[in-house]
């Protein structure tokens, strides 16, 4: 009873397989229309500033609505 | 290296399971090194956040501005090109792109590149090297949105000519703006049709738009044959 318990508590321990994610990528190319991505220009997510961003003249301090959300 | 316990168990004789107290100095500036090497790696190496949209490749943005009276040449570009990030999710892209000036905005004779990450917007680059461009030519009041329009379909895949990609520039100067895309082989014709066809697709250009392919080594002898006859003034 002790080892069958103790073995189901390995089996659950094994590693995971990573390489088989990354087999799925190589086979379907992640494509996203422009619509798609105009839409998730408005979630919150899109709209934090970046950790890493230098102080230039051409970096904004607020961020500003992509051209096609700003036009319609 | 992948982090600081496989530098310890490089480098030490295994016995640093134990409780030892306070590192000796030379471990301790190996740790603080270390911390640093992986900052660098962190940057380097951007990944998706959670629940993020993954990108297909990452990708890193770069500006560029000529500065009058400097001389132009190989090294000057390379100092005056600067890197403004990079991302892995098109909520990365996003967040980056929002907290840029629109390239309709911007003034003098400046550029944005947006290139797969670890290709450098030069003609020089690995992966540049055989490439070459399409190159369109925009009238005033048109840059803001074709840009927008050639870099969705660029990290959204619409191109479906594999690897071939390497980025995408606009580049801003007095009378006009110029948007171009750059692939890894010049000579593949299959390729470089695609890529004009999707273009012509993508951004719903007026019919009678010009569109031209330049090789990047016919780039090269341009600029040199012109640099050589004006001794090295303005940029590329």
């Amino acid at each position: 009873m002790e080892v069958s318990r103790k073995r189901l508590f390995l089996k659950h321990l094994e590693p995971a397989r990573p390489l088989r994610r990354h087999a799925q990528l190589d086979v379907a190319r992640i494509s996203y229309t422009r619509g798609f991505l105009i839409d998730l220009a408005s979630s919150p997510e899109a709209k934090k500033r970046p950790e890493h961003l230098p102080e230039h003249p051409i970096v904004l301090t607020e961020a500003v609505r992509c051209v096609q959300v700003q036009d319609f | 290296m992948n982090n600081k316990f496989d530098a310890l168990k490089d480098d030490d004789s295994g016995d640093h399971e134990q409780d030892q107290g306070s590192p000796k100095d030379s471990e301790k500036e190996k740790i603080e090194d270390d911390d640093k090497e992986q900052i660098i790696i962190k940057k380097k190496m951007v990944v998706p956040g959670a629940g993020e949209h993954p990108l297909q490749y990452n990708y890193t943005f770069w500006y560029s501005r000529r500065t009058p009276g400097r001389p132009a040449s190989t090294q000057s570009y390379e100092q005056n090109i600067k890197q403004i990030g990079s991302f892995a999710s098109v909520e990365q892209f996003w967040r980056f792109y929002s907290h840029m000036i629109r390239p309709g905005d911007l003034t003098g004779h400046s550029d944005f590149h947006l290139f797969k990450e670890g290709i450098k917007p030069m003609w020089e680059d690995d992966a540049n090297k055989m490439g070459g461009k399409w190159i369109i030519r925009l009238r005033k009041g048109l840059a803001s949105r074709c840009w927008e329009n050639l870099i969705l379909a660029m990290l959204g895949e619409q191109f479906m000519v594999g690897e071939e990609i390497c980025g995408a520039v606009v580049s801003v100067r007095f009378q006009e703006d110029i948007i171009s895309i750059w692939n890894k082989t010049a000579s593949d014709q299959a390729t470089t049709a695609r890529i004009r066809d999707t273009l012509r697709r993508v951004l719903n250009l007026p019919p009678n738009t010009i569109m031209e392919y330049k090789t990047h080594t016919d780039s090269i002898k341009a600029w040199e044959d012109f640099h050589g006859l004006v001794n090295a003034s303005g940029g590329r």
